[in-house]
């Protein structure tokens, strides 16, 4: 027998399916190796792409070569650096503005001109002002990660605080906790968490895009390392980089998830 | 007896988009110590507003609000129970019945001592680890009483606090309140669209009604302890459904 979890959350039991006795996480397993298999299968028989694409046996070597130059370490530590900076600042400048312009009308009034204006310019088009302020240095990089990071957490920490139930409110001022700072630590930050969470999470991953982005023009990192490797058509370096970028990602998700079930314990 | 709340001559009007609604008109209510007072009418009439008014939530346009309770350390004068709780769902029902004593300045042993008090009032001491999504609707608005019940308010507001329960909970919960108004001594104004429910619980009805709403009238209910039902409560009943029947009457002569 095997127990399920319908979508309302409420949990039966059935007889057990050829699916439950593999579990999904085999199954996922499993969906990798065929996926690897085919890439490999198919880059042999088609000899003439060898040059466009590496087959998959080709990246271990590459990447324990990569690793032994020392070149993989030290392009991981420079982009994380650039990802650690630009998202702890976006996402806190993001956060605290959001959460501002819902806790006050006021705010949120005199901010919104301005919001329409800046908000659709991506973070790379701030890319040649990046490079006039802070040179090819890791702050522009870390600045341009910033500011796509800063809009996604406005806007997530924005919407959070103003759906919250107006009701709440009003039990804060009933139990003496008007003040504006009752108001924003007894109910909108703690209502707004799951939210801001959410949009904090969103950013985490689109970081991970403009870091490559933001050191193609030449501060050094992964991104900068996947350019020249690919000017060398070195192609499987690109892929060692791609999984590396991926597996960046995993981390932090995981950590993040991690974090978040000690935050919202509330909603699990 | 001594009066400890009174509206004089409230009147409220609100903005409603770009229109001004008068909610209430020329209310006079007056509160004793000690007694437990109902308020009745439809919903919409206006018996939250009046509650806000009470509370100082909002301010009346017209009249006077007087309470005249002395200020004491570690506690708040007046407390509200909420329609459906309004428990905050990130505290677990420990901290939820915290909420009103931060702030009061006291020390944390007098404040765990504070919620343990209250829960105990509403027979919830088991459930205090617990997080509101884990209650059932009953339990969440005992915890919602206890909330109120901590910040050992002289007057106890409650708006409507059984509304949503099923029937059974619903005069488990009326009895369990009874419990604690003669074990505290407590004010009650209590709120409530119910009729049979406001003669079993309370010493005096007042009816609300009307656009805008104005105080009906008063009546007394029978000596204590009360029946759910006999020929009195039916006749009272009765008599209160005549004077909203009255009133709506007056609202549709008015139009
Ligand atoms: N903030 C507000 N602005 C304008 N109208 C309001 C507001 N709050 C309540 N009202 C109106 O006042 C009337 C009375 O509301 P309420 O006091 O909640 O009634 P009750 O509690 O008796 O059901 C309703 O018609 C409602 O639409
Ligand atoms: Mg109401």
């Amino acid at each position: 027998m095997t127990m399920v979890k319908d979508f309302t959350g409420a949990t039966f039991w059935r007889r057990s399916t050829l699916f439950d006795v593999l579990q999904p996480r085999s199954l996922a397993v499993l969906g990798v190796f065929i996926f690897i298999g085919g890439w490999e299968c198919a880059a042999r028989l088609n000899s003439s792409a060898a040059a466009l694409i590496p087959t998959p046996s080709q990246i271990p070597a590459a990447w324990a070569g990569e690793i032994r130059g020392g070149f993989w370490i030290a392009a991981v530590e420079s982009s994380l650096s650039h990802y650690i900076l630009g998202v702890a600042i976006g996402s806190f400048l993001g956060v605290a503005a959001g959460v501002i312009a819902g806790v006050s009308a006021w705010c949120d009034a005199i901010l919104s001109g301005v919001v329409r204006v800046l908000r659709p310019i991506p973070g790379l088009a701030w890319t040649p002002f990046a490079i006039l302020w802070f040179g090819l240095t890791s702050t522009a990089a870390a600045f341009i990660i910033a500011i796509a990071v800063f809009w996604i957490n406005f806007f997530a920490a924005l919407s959070a605080v103003q759906a919250i139930d107006r009701d709440l409110m009003e039990v804060a001022r009933a139990f003496g906790h008007g003040g504006f700072v009752g108001r924003l630590t007894k109910i909108a930050l703690p209502a707004a968490t799951p939210g801001i969470l959410a949009g904090f999470r969103t950013g985490l991953g689109q970081a991970w895009m403009s870091v490559v982005a933001a050191e193609l023009f030449g501060v050094p990192g992964i991104g900068a390392r996947m350019m020249q490797a690919a000017s060398l058509l070195a192609t499987d370096l690109v892929v060692v980089y791609m999984l590396t970028m991926a597996l960046l990602y995993s981390v932090t998700d995981i950590a993040f998830l991690a974090a978040r079930r000690r935050l919202i314990a509330w909603q699990l | 007896m001594a009066i400890i709340a009174e509206l004089l001559g409230v009147g409220l009007a609100l903005a409603s988009g770009a229109q001004r609604v008068q909610i209430l008109d020329k209310c006079d209510v007056r509160l004793e110590r000690g007694e437990f007072v109902a308020l009745v009418g439809p919903s919409g009439a206006g018996k939250s507003s009046l509650l806000r008014v009470l509370m100082g939530l909002v301010k009346p346009s017209e009249g006077e609000v007087r309470i005249d309770l002395p200020r004491e350390r570690g506690r708040r004068n007046i407390a509200l129970v909420f329609q459906d709780a309004k428990l905050l769902p990130w505290r677990r029902v420990e901290s939820n019945v915290a909420l009103g004593l931060e702030g009061l300045g006291l020390t944390s042993l007098e404040r765990r001592s504070r919620i343990a008090a209250a829960l105990d009032l509403v027979n919830l001491t088991a459930q205090i680890d617990r997080w509101p999504h884990q209650l059932s609707g009953g339990q969440r608005q005992r915890v919602g009483l206890a909330r109120a019940l901590a910040v050992e308010p002289e007057l106890l507001l409650m708006d409507e606090p059984f509304g949503a329960l099923d029937a059974i909970t619903r005069s488990s919960l009326q009895d369990e309140l009874l419990t604690v108004w003669r074990r505290t001594n407590k004010t009650i104004l209590f709120v409530t669209h119910d009729i049979d429910e406001a003669i079993y619980l309370a010493d005096r009805i007042i009816v609300l009604s009307g656009t805008p709403a104005r105080i009906r009238g008063a009546f007394q209910t029978a000596k204590r302890p009360h029946v759910r039902s006999n020929q009195d409560t039916f006749r009272l009943a009765e008599e209160i459904r005549a004077k909203l029947g009255e009133s709506s009457q007056l609202i549709e002569f008015e139009i």
